[in-house]
């Protein structure tokens, strides 16, 4: 038995012992305040005891006697010998429950029907009627059950056996239950004998490219015809996210929907009642509290005790999320606040920061995003302060710590098959206890991760800063005025991605002067300003961090770029004819192509479109083009935030695993067989409105077998090289995911058209593609 | 790191037995040192001999209730500015500000869920609070 | 495969579990109007349903099973097939 619970038998068999001792000595002497004072503590106490546990039955009824004797030392209600009669049968009654529940760990069958005898009993002395009896029974949670549509109540009807409760079910899985391995509506299927099932959205449904499919979003009330105890077994793992009660059948139809008009009972039937149910909502909450505290009234000795202590909650909060750098302001109101001798100052502050973490974006509480981190170099210590020196680390410890990050994720994936094996081999709470480990461990690998990456981590403003200079020298040197704007420069990506946008970036902008903005006269002649615009703007977006250079300069002619192409045979003319102006401008990634009628001094030394290319993509990103002729060009690179993690899709072919960097995925498609089109051996589909070619994984790795006969359509993946789309014939599409990639080692390092490997979740492990090397 | 090596010390003071387990074992399981104490005399000597780091404390007691434990601690130098969370069987708003003005910085209603319970500890001690990700990544 | 996906439609088969989530996210994000046949399904991930439900997907083929017949098809709206067995 859990230790806890053993005291708790221990402990309750103690009260109801002083319960039944104190009660003689009311009964003997009714004028004796100690006596009703003990039998009212007794209660009391085992009230709170019992409330640990899911034993509403029990709870309810203790409450009960408690609110009688309240009245008894209130002087409202007299102890008639009656009224003891009842109390005894009440201790009697725990007493008995006490036993039950020693020996067989739950509340026995009818204790719910035991306990509403009891307190009905108790309420008529209370001179409350008993009109309200089974509506106590039935708190908020359940008064659903008293509504219910004509299919649902016919459902009923046919499924009820006279003289059966039925058991009512509540049951909002947590947010995160997907992830310890929890499928609601299993649970669901397994309730026995069901008579009403609503499957109910928790709030309105966002959006398809918001919603998160992996956080669950429904929850279920269920009706049972099986009694109670049995229903619990199903849900015995999430008693946290389950109410379950029993429900007198006469109770169902007439009194549920005469609404209690009597005293509104008190919400006593729930157990574990989520006081405060999601800590992420505790720390706007607890802010809050200070602030309250802060306005109430007292001595001004009083009022300045309640300053320190607040700001020392305050800034244990702030320690907490990680935020001690913060800690200087709050002292700052605190010294004003008791300079005035006014806690103004202090609140204002404190409800400022309640403000921010619940404005917060989706997670609040998760350290990395709440702490606007002030761009310092080697990032966030928590001890940090303003002024604080940079802490040189050896990239490749870090390396190494990212590295063993890694292994514990992997390590950690073990866990949940673990506690599905334990679920099925025992009945005891070990499953849920490594749930509960697991979901720790979880988070604080998370955590952890992110702190790791963080530490890489550079604002923008790292590459962008040098570009003032050259503009404005090349400007100069080339006659063109020019107005450079940057922004975004605080956007943080990794050391090691800025590394990789650095040559690129001083390309493309080199380009943009050169070749895209027009001399002064030119402009003016196009009714332009003379001074032509460069913008560099930098932010993230879902894939990465995004590098946006555009000018207003004169645009690429996509003809000159055909034409240009042809003339250097990198294209075949009546193919350079088939392209459309967006497809021919990827021609200028094409090695070779110079789009400028004469090798300028500035641009033309051998860095080319094409190194742009790839570069970009050998950090794992794009590069997207986009030009209007006589309006300018926009130039976009993506690129991951970090190298260290690569967010892939993961495929299957031939029964094995393959990722690809989700930078280079554009669609997941089934095609239909008739609508690939095959040209000797040469395969092609249409998408979008554009013929791509098909290539098939498994030949392109030399895997046995085909795609598998008999079926209509391909999954294809279509990935995007350097603008051009390919796509691949894979067997099946898996999930996303985050993997720290490890490059290929030992035997696999001389295997061409893999990027490095990386160990899924549940141990396998993962091949990561490298497309342009394959194609 | 705020993650200390020396364990967060708390003070239970509660004269349920189970109630006191049930803390306990809550807490210890996330790392933090619990004492306990049966009623509000002893939670006193307790405090005063040796600071906590944070006071969880029931109202209804015998031998002083929480209320005045906390107003007569709260006149402690020492032990002024010391978080305190108080726990009741009781929701209704009149009870919660009378836990406030007698000194508590937090309230909460018994009884407490394991997460709820951690969660605000961490916070109200300062311990690095870490939130099980929830984000949509598999 | 436990979820084929073809045009318009995604035809669910066997144990669908919530590896599927994503890649059905997907695919009814790219797919307005889509609708499903579960006429083969025998157990659907809760991730699953809702990615339906919220997708505002139809059904096609009713499920032979009995839970999803009784319990989620009438949740999924649309011209409602009984599969000829």
């Amino acid at each position: 038995m859990n230790p806890l619970f053993e005291q708790f038998i221990i402990e309750s068999r103690e009260l109801l012992e002083a319960a039944g001792s104190a009660l003689l000595r009311l009964e003997r002497e009714p004028a004796e305040p100690g006596a009703v004072n003990d039998l009212f503590r007794a209660l009391h106490t085992l009230k709170g005891a019992t409330g640990l546990f899911d034993m509403p039955a029990f709870t309810r009824l203790v409450h009960a006697g408690e609110d009688a004797l309240m009245a008894v030392r209130n002087g409202r209600l007299a102890l008639t010998p009656d009224l003891a009669d009842v109390l005894f049968r009440l201790l009697d009654q725990c007493a008995h429950w006490v036993d039950r529940l020693e020996a067989e760990e739950v509340m026995p069958e009818g204790a719910d029907a035991d306990s509403r005898r009891l307190e009905e009993a108790l309420r008529t002395h209370l001179g409350e009627g008993g009109a309200s009896g089974e509506a106590t029974a039935l708190d908020e949670t359940f008064a659903w059950a008293g509504q219910l549509t004509g299919a649902e109540r016919q459902a009923l009807a046919a499924g009820l056996r006279p003289g059966v409760a039925l058991t009512a079910v509540a049951y909002d899985p947590a947010p995160d239950c997907f992830f310890t391995g929890d499928d609601p509506l299993d649970f669901c299927r397994r309730i026995p004998d069901l008579l009403v099932l609503r499957i109910e959205p928790v709030g309105p449904w966002p959006d398809l490219a918001s919603f998160d499919p992996y956080a669950c979003a429904l929850r279920f009330r269920a009706l049972s015809a099986a009694p109670k105890s049995t229903v619990e077994a199903v849900f015995r793992t999430v008693p946290d996210q389950v109410r379950i009660a029993s429900l007198p059948q006469e109770a169902l139809p007439a009194s549920l929907r005469a609404k209690p008009a009597s005293p509104a009972p008190r919400a006593q039937g729930q157990t574990m009642a989520p006081a405060s149910a999601d800590p992420a909502a505790l720390v706007p909450a607890i802010l809050r509290e200070q602030v309250r505290i802060l306005s109430l009234g007292g001595s001004a000795d009083e009022i300045a005790t309640r300053r320190a202590s607040v700001a020392r909650v305050a800034g244990n909060i702030l320690a907490a999320l990680g935020r001690a750098g913060e800690h200087a302001a709050l002292e700052a109101a605190l010294a004003e606040s008791e300079a005035a001798g006014d806690s103004g100052p202090l609140a204002r502050h404190i409800a400022g920061l309640a403000e921010g973490v619940s404005a917060g974006a989706s997670a609040p509480l998760r350290p990395a995003e709440a702490g606007p981190d002030g761009g310092a170099e080697a990032g966030t210590g928590s001890e940090g302060r303003a002024g604080r020196r940079a802490l040189r680390v050896d990239p490749e410890r870090m390396d190494r710590m990212m590295a063993l990050v890694g292994e514990m994720v992997v390590a950690k994936s073990r866990l949940p098959h673990l506690a599905r094996l334990a679920g099925e081999t025992r009945g005891d709470g070990l499953a849920q206890g490594i749930r509960e480990a697991y979901a720790r461990i979880d988070g604080i690998t998370g955590e952890l991760q992110d702190a790791v990456l963080r530490l890489r981590m550079l604002p923008v403003s790292r590459v962008f800063d040098p570009l003032p200079r050259l503009v404005r020298e090349l400007s100069r040197r080339l006659g063109k005025p020019v107005d450079l704007t940057l922004s975004g420069g605080e956007t943080e990506a990794d050391k090691d991605i800025l590394d990789v946008l650095n040559e690129p970036l001083l390309h493309l902008v080199r380009n943009s002067l050169d070749h895209g903005i027009e001399p002064p006269e030119r402009r003016q002649a196009a009714g332009k300003p003379e001074t032509g615009t460069i913008r560099l703007a930098a932010f993230q977006d879902r894939d990465g961090v995004v590098i946006e250079i555009a000018d207003d300069g004169a645009g690429i002619d996509a003809d000159a770029v055909r034409r240009k192409a042809v003339d250097q045979r990198l294209i075949e003319p009546d193919r350079a004819a088939g392209l459309s102006d967006e497809q021919a401008l990827q021609l200028i990634f094409l090695p070779g192509l110079s789009t400028s009628a004469q090798v300028s001094e500035l641009s033309g030394r051998g860095v080319g479109m094409d190194a742009v290319r790839a570069s970009v993509e050998q950090a794992g990103g794009r590069v997207e083009i986009a030009s209007t002729p006589g309006q300018g060009t926009s130039i976009r690179l993506v690129l991951p935030l970090t190298m260290m993690i690569t967010r892939v899709l993961v495929v299957e072919t031939a029964g094995e695993p393959f990722g690809f960097p989700v930078t280079q995925v554009r669609a997941m498609r089934r095609v239909p067989l008739e609508e690939i089109r095959s040209l000797k051996h040469a395969e092609s589909f249409v998408h979008e409105d554009s013929v791509l070619p098909l290539y098939r994984l498994r030949r392109l790795l030399n895997l046995p077998g085909d795609e598998g006969a008999g079926h209509r359509a391909e999954s294809v993946l279509v990935a995007e090289l350097g603008g051009q789309r390919v796509g691949l014939v894979v067997d099946g599409f898996r999930e996303r995911t985050d993997v720290v990639l490890k490059p290929l080692t030992g035997v696999l390092s001389r295997l061409r058209g893999f990027a490095g490997t990386a160990v899924l979740g549940d141990g396998r492990l993962l091949l990561v593609v490298n497309l342009r090397e394959l194609l | 790191m705020s993650e200390t090596l020396v364990p967060v010390r708390v003070l239970v003071v509660d004269d349920a037995v189970t109630v006191r387990a049930y803390t306990r074992q809550v807490l210890t399981a996330d790392g933090f040192a619990v004492e306990e104490a049966v009623n509000g005399i002893e939670g006193l000597e307790r405090a005063l001999a040796h600071p906590p780091d944070l006071l969880i404390v029931d109202i209804n007691m015998v031998k002083m209730d929480g209320y005045t434990m906390l107003r007569v601690l709260r006149q402690e130098p020492s032990l002024r500015n010391v978080p305190a969370m108080m726990i009741s069987t009781e929701a209704k708003d009149s009870d919660r500000e009378q836990a406030l003005l007698a000194g508590a910085n937090w309230y909460f209603v018994k009884p407490v869920r394991p997460d709820a319970l951690t969660a605000a500890a961490r916070l109200l001690t300062g311990r690095l609070l870490v939130v099980p990700a929830s984000g949509g990544d598999a | 495969m436990p979820i084929r996906y073809e045009q318009g439609r995604a035809v669910f088969d066997a144990a669908c579990t919530v590896e599927e989530a994503v890649p059905l996210t997907e695919w009814l994000e790219a797919t307005p109007g889509s609708a499903v046949d579960l006429s083969r399904c025998t157990a659907l991930h809760t991730a699953l349903l809702q990615a339906l439900l919220a997708a505002n997907a139809t059904l096609a083929v009713e499920p032979e099973d009995a839970f999803l017949r009784r319990w989620v098809a009438p949740l999924l709206g649309g011209a409602m097939v009984g599969r000829q067995t």
